[in-house]
């Protein structure tokens, strides 16, 4: 984002004895010394996160986060903190004079972004340092973080509407489609739909979503495909596909597509020299289900929803 | 004298920009670090307690004063005059905080407090009670391990019923690496990544089941 600045903000935020004593009883839960110091440090990381989103008016839900749910810091290394009408945002600790921070692999999905915070015992201060959008790499370089201005520019305004993050398929029979979401036509030129055209014939509305997984795929972008057609009793018929974008004929192989729907979910994965994956179900009014696209540890979901039917 | 990054400056910068929006953000969040990191902040009275006190006065300072700012009004004063007087408010507080926790720490014996005087030896440290002692984190385990509806063991890695979630989460619990964890539910110790990312799924697919019973086990 080029209207960023470049000027570090730090921010500073005091450790009170009250916030030494919520990651004390967290990390007394843990049996293995090495878990309770984990838990300690994640604890007050999320806490001056939350302190500074305090300053800055932005709510949060602590009680909705896994950070502060017994089973999830148990089971996994988490530190998040759920913001508002945005979504989990993970506060990573680092001790003073590391250079990097290590971002775990179960935090490296589902994140709206990764807040460095070093916490520095000795002074009681624990200072946010900066700001990273994705953690793919699984270790973030201090010295490379954007400043906390970027996380700023995330929060919801509670001056303008938050933007729908579930994307509601009923009203695309409409014609009314999510921003983001295109034309088939607009993405690919007719010669290189050959394959797509059969393959998806027989649905009637098509719309495609461009899908950036980042350096995994060296900059190359594919595109996640949603065709949808009405079926017998209200069901909507769903098929759902990955294609390479540009010039490109074939997915990376190892890319994977997995659809989760609420009691059931499916996967395929690119082999060599595959020109698209799919998934093919129905959906009754009322259920949602998210699309995952993922190569390595990088992953993009996206949720949806076939509304329930309005009452006549 | 070049006043445009004076705070007086910036607090008016922030009022004039429209409350949530992010831009104001922005701008708080620079005015709260210069503040915080200005050698200016004091109340009378501040040396006399330990440093926790002016923590905490600090920690109740800083929101009030991005909540207060449009009341700020500088041909009244200075801008650190008008955080000092927030903060000497607070220090009441935060006494009266402090007192209260320097008694109840005097009237228990406490694990981590020093047993007397003179030497900085903890209870803790004297009595071995440590081992055989339960932890809270024992709850997860046993809900694990007991699976009352079978979910726990049925959710495996395709085409390994071994590498079932119940198996892996408790050698995970028990703290071993991830390539031994594969390798004791029967795969191939370098596809240990696959059944990270399956044990991982997995944990945010059962964090509602966990939930409502570790709750319904806080409400008994």
């Amino acid at each position: 984002m080029s209207c960023l600045t470049t000027e570090p903000l730090p921010f500073t935020v005091p450790i009170t004895r009250d916030v030494y004593h919520q990651a004390e009883n967290f990390s007394r839960e843990q049996k293995h010394p090495e878990k309770a110091r984990q838990v300690y440090l994640n604890t007050l990381a999320v806490l001056a996160v939350e302190f500074y989103c305090q300053c800055m008016e932005v709510e949060t839900n602590l009680t909705a986060s896994d950070s502060w749910s017994l089973s999830s810091r148990t089971l996994m290394d988490v530190a998040d903190m759920v913001i508002t009408d945005l979504g989990k945002l993970e506060c990573r600790p680092v001790l003073p004079g590391e250079q990097s921070c290590h971002v775990p692999g179960e935090v490296r999905c589902d994140r709206v972004g990764y807040v460095v915070v070093e916490i520095d015992e000795e002074n009681n201060r624990s200072t946010l340092l900066g700001f990273a959008k994705n953690a793919l790499a699984g270790e973030l370089k201090i010295s490379q973080l954007d400043s906390l201005e970027a996380l700023i520019y995330q929060f919801p305004e509670t001056v303008v509407e938050p933007v729908p993050t579930v994307v509601k398929l009923l009203q695309w029979f409409e014609g009314v489609f999510e921003p983001g979401w295109q034309a088939v036509e607009e993405l690919w030129a007719p010669r290189s739909q050959l394959g797509y055209a059969r393959s998806a014939s027989g649905f009637t509305v098509k719309r495609a979503k461009v899908i950036d997984l980042g350096l995994l795929l060296n900059g190359e972008t594919v595109a996640l495909v949603v065709n949808l057609q009405h079926e017998a009793n209200n069901e909507v018929g769903i098929l759902v596909q990955v294609q390479p974008m540009g010039d490109r004929q074939h997915l990376p192989p190892g890319l994977k597509l997995q659809v989760n729907l609420e009691s059931d979910s499916a996967e395929v994965e690119a082999r060599e020299a595959d020109n698209y994956i799919q998934l093919e179900f129905s959906q009754r009014p009322g259920r949602r289900f998210n699309v995952q696209v993922y190569l390595g540890d990088g992953i993009i979901t996206e949720e949806f929803a076939v509304e329930a039917a309005r009452a006549a | 004298m070049d006043t445009s990054d004076t705070l007086e400056q910036r607090v008016l910068e922030i009022q004039q920009l429209p409350r949530g929006s992010n831009k104001r953000r922005f701008a708080e969040t620079r005015l709260l670090f210069a503040i915080e990191k200005s050698d200016k902040l004091f109340c009378q009275g501040r040396f006399n307690y330990p440093k926790e006190v002016f923590d905490e006065e600090l920690w109740e300072t800083l929101p009030e004063v991005s909540k207060k700012i449009d009341q700020y009004d500088p041909t009244k004063a200075k801008v650190m005059t008008w955080v000092n007087r927030i903060l000497e408010f607070k220090f009441k507080d935060a006494i009266k905080k402090y007192n209260k926790r320097r008694k109840e720490s005097q009237n228990q014996l406490s694990w981590d407090a020093p047993i007397n005087n003179d030497y900085s030896t903890t209870l803790g440290e004297i009595i071995p009670a440590h081992e055989g002692k339960s932890f809270v984190c024992d709850r997860v385990w046993d809900y694990i391990y007991n699976d009352p509806e079978g979910l726990f063991a049925q959710k495996h890695v395709k085409g390994h019923p071994r590498a079932n979630y119940r198996a892996i989460a408790l050698l995970v619990l028990e703290g071993y690496s991830w390539k031994k964890v594969t390798l004791a539910v029967g795969i191939p110790e370098d596809k240990w990544s696959t059944v990270q990312s399956f044990y991982w799924r997995s944990c945010q697919k059962f964090a509602p089941k966990f939930r409502e019973y570790l709750q319904n086990m806080e409400d008994e």
